[in-house]
Parts: structure tokens; C-alpha cells; sequence
């Protein structure tokens, strides 16, 4: 049985927050929908027999989360690469896309600089913390928190506190600096 | 409810049931700190191809040398001088390290205790049926045939593979954290065997309380290693005799 057997039920009932989960990181409500229909396209391609719905749910939200990252990174493209201006449904005149470029054009610096420092901070952070956050946000093929700890050798919960110390102090420098 | 940022990393890698996930979405909706954390997160996550190649290029920076201002101007960089009292910070590892060499001195039992530990591999011993395993599986078989001719690199890469598929199988990490422990690596060691201990649910866990003693051993963690020489000593089996003599020998 593939995951044909509980889509249905999953899309119902939680579709509500399946939609929210997805606006958290993306913050628009088309790429939100857009990730949930992309979701449920990689939920039902697989060929796997969920023991239960809690099993499926559990995916199916592992699978939501990594698709909305990826979202994520489109939707910073598409802000770099706009459409050209006569696509565009509004603002045609000169002056708009002049204000859209110079908007644009401010953000990318900001993500730009953003990624620089972040870069810099993690390269200072001890090597226990750095390890943990590039295992378990870096890696190209997510895995578990289990697994990762045993990669480590350490206890899942050292994992976590790693990890969180090391986002902490990122996050910290990066709002006394104004960037986030 | 209030920020719980264990969750929040547990949210953002998908590890949480629906119902927690409904709290911490609700939650994101209304704190602003969380909502950042993650919008980092996932920026991060985003960019990784990026990041872990400045990583790799980025050498590592010594934090020790730029408590020093002015001594090793080139490490200096904003993250430290973020720092407003370097030389306490300074201090405090001199008082440290001293206080560690003491300690050293004047503890002649530390090197005895690590003497104590001269456990070899232990054989491999098939049985009919492995816990969390199959029985026959023809990996695990193979990663044994590889440490019975002591290729233990070969050995702990099958089991690694095996433990992919099955985490819980308490032979394989058993195996594994012995392998660990031959290669000088004794967290990851103590990890991996009591994680098969607590998996183990059939045969005698002798060997497992073994080797916890013999890490302890190692580790110079005196008490651990007693009372896991204490548990040996109670299943009266082929440790025993060893296990009761280091208990004698022990400071």
C-alpha cells in the first residue's frame, strides 16, 4: 500500500495546519499552497505501507518542513529574478520599477550580508557546536536527530543543546549588528 | 505557552506529532523571537551549499589566542572583541590549568586506573537468534567475518550500514562500540553500548557492563567503573573472576 491510504484523511483534516506550518517559512500564501499541492505529490510517490495515520502524519510533516526550505531558497530567486516589467500585473510605469529594482537590489544586499556574517559567526563557534549545527541543518540528506547523535557520539539531548547554543549566539550577533 | 526552543529545533526538523506542531504554530503566530529563529533557520538551510563551502574554506578560529588583545592581532576578529573582559577570561583559564596540574600531581592513582583496563576484543559468539536483528542477516555476518580477521574498519563500516536500517539492533552497536573503544574514541564508545544495553532485551548483558567498566577505566571515572565491575560480578560469568580482581586492585 502506497501513501494513497491515509492522503485523504491527512489532507482534511490537517490541511489547515499544514498551511500554517508552510506560511512560517515562506510567508506568502500562493508559495504556502504551492508547497502543500508539492507535499502531498512527494507523499504520494512514495511506495510505502504507513502502519498508522500517526506514521503518515509524521512524514508527511517531515516532508512539508524540507519542501518549505526549499521554497524558501525558490522564492529568494524569484525576488532576485523578478519578471520583466511588462508581465508584471502592476506598476508598469518607469518610476515603479525603478522603486521595485532599487527595493530588490536593497534586499539582496541584506541577504547577502546576512549570509556573510552568519558564515563568520558559525566559523567561530567551538567545534562542538559548529559540528552539531552543520550536521544537523547543513546536510545535504536530512537525517534524524538519533542518528545524528550517534554520528556525533553523543546523547540526542547534547545534540539539541549544541545546536541551539550555536544558533543563539548567531542569532545574537546578527541583531546587534541590525540584520535580523 | 511559552517559547520552548528544544521544540522549536525538534519543528524544524520535522520530529514532532501533529499535535505539538499545532502548539508551536500557533505559538510562531505570536512570538516574534521564535518566528526569527526559525526564518534563520531556514535561511541557513537554504544556503547551504554556500555556507559549507566558506566553512571549509574558513579555517576554525582559536578563541584562547584572542583573549590575549593585542598579543595575536591577526585571529582577532568582531565575534571576540564582542568580549569586554578579556584578560579575566584570561585568568580564569591560567587558574584552571593550574588548578588541573595540581590535581595531576598530586593523584598518582590516575595512570593505575587506566592500566586497570586491558580488555581485548571480546570473540564473536553467534547465536540462533540476535536481538533486534535477523538472525541470518548476511550483512552483520559479514561484518563479523571482517572483525574475526580483525579488518575492524571494514567491520565498523558494515555495522555502521547495518545500524542505518536498523538503529536498535544491540549487537551491532555493541560491536561497534568495542570497535570505538579499540580506537581510543571512549564517548562514542560508552554511547553505542548503552544504547545496545538498553536495546538488549535477551541473553546476558555481562559483556556490556564489561566494557562500560572498561571505558570508566579508561575515563578515570572511578565509581562508574566500580559499579559497573559490581554488575559484572554478578552474573558469575566469564568476566567475573577478572572483573572481582580490578575490583581488589582499585584505589
Amino acid at each position: 500500500m502506497s501513501g494513497h491510504r491515509f492522503a485523504e484523511q491527512l489532507f482534511t483534516e490537517y490541511q489547515s495546519l499544514w498551511y500554517r506550518i508552510a506560511y512560517q517559512y515562506v510567508h506568502n500564501a500562493q508559495d504556502s499552497q504551492d508547497i502543500i499541492q508539492e507535499s502531498y505529490r512527494k507523499f504520494l510517490s512514495i511506495e510505502r505501507d504507513w502502519d498508522s495515520l500517526e506514521d503518515a502524519k509524521r512524514y508527511f510533516s517531515t516532508i512539508l518542513v524540507h519542501t518549505s526550505v526549499d521554497f524558501y531558497k525558490l522564492s529568494k530567486k524569484r525576488q532576485e529574478n523578478p519578471l520583466p516589467s511588462g508581465e508584471s500585473p502592476a506598476g508598469n510605469s518607469a518610476e515603479s520599477t525603478a522603486w521595485r529594482r532599487q527595493c530588490q537590489k536593497q534586499e539582496k544586499e541584506q541577504e547577502e550580508s546576512i549570509l556573510d556574517s552568519a558564515i563568520a559567526l558559525i566559523a567561530q563557534l567551538p567545534e562542538e557546536q559548529k559540528a552539531a549545527i552543520v550536521r544537523l541543518y547543513l546536510a545535504d540528506q536530512p537525517r534524524s536527530l538519533t542518528e545524528l547523535g550517534r554520528d556525533l557520539g553523543v546523547p540526542i539531548s547534547t545534540l539539541k543543546s549544541r545546536a541551539l547554543l550555536g544558533i543563539e549566539k548567531v542569532k545574537k550577533s546578527l541583531r546587534k549588528k541590525g540584520l535580523l | 505557552m511559552k517559547c520552548n526552543r528544544y521544540s522549536l529545533l525538534q519543528f524544524t526538523c520535522g520530529e514532532l506529532d501533529v499535535e505539538e506542531m499545532e502548539r508551536i504554530t500557533a505559538h510562531l503566530e505570536q512570538c516574534t523571537e521564535c518566528s526569527a529563529e526559525l526564518r534563520l533557520i531556514a535561511r541557513l538551510r537554504a544556503n547551504r551549499e554556500e555556507l559549507c563551502r566558506a566553512l571549509a574554506e574558513k579555517p576554525a578560529g582559536s578563541k584562547s589566542f584572542h583573549l590575549l588583545p593585542g598579543v595575536f592581532r591577526k585571529g582577532w576578529t568582531p565575534l571576540v572583541r564582542e568580549n569586554p573582559y578579556p584578560w579575566i577570561a584570561a585568568a580564569s583559564i591560567l587558574v584552571t590549568v593550574g588548578t588541573l596540574l595540581f590535581f595531576l600531581i598530586h593523584t598518582p592513582t590516575v595512570q593505575d586506573l587506566a592500566a586497570l583496563a586491558t580488555a581485548g576484543l571480546p570473540p564473536y559468539e553467534p547465536m540462533i537468534l540476535r536481538q533486534g536483528g535477523s538472525p541470518g542477516s548476511p550483512l552483520f555476518l559479514s561484518a563479523m567475518e571482517s572483525y574475526r580477521k580483525s579488518d575492524l574498519i571494514a567491520a565498523r563500516s558494515k555495522l555502521e550500514q547495518l545500524l542505518q536500517d536498523n538503529p536498535k539492533d544491540a549487537e551491532a552497536l555493541f560491536y561497534l562500540g568495542v570497535i570505538h573503544y579499540h580506537g581510543g574514541e571512549y564517548s562514542k564508545a560508552e554511547y553505542m553500548i548503552r544504547d545496545g544495553l538498553s536495546s538488549c532485551t535477551y541473553g546476558v548483558k555481562e559483556k556490556y557492563h564489561w566494557f562500560l567498566a572498561q571505558i570508566a577505566l579508561k575515563r578515570q571515572q572511578k565509581e562508574k567503573a566500580r559499579q559497573e565491575l559490581n554488575r559484572v560480578t554478578e552474573f558469575q560469568g566469564r568476566y567475573a573472576a577478572e572483573a572481582q580482581q580490578i575490583l581488589s586492585r582499585l584505589p
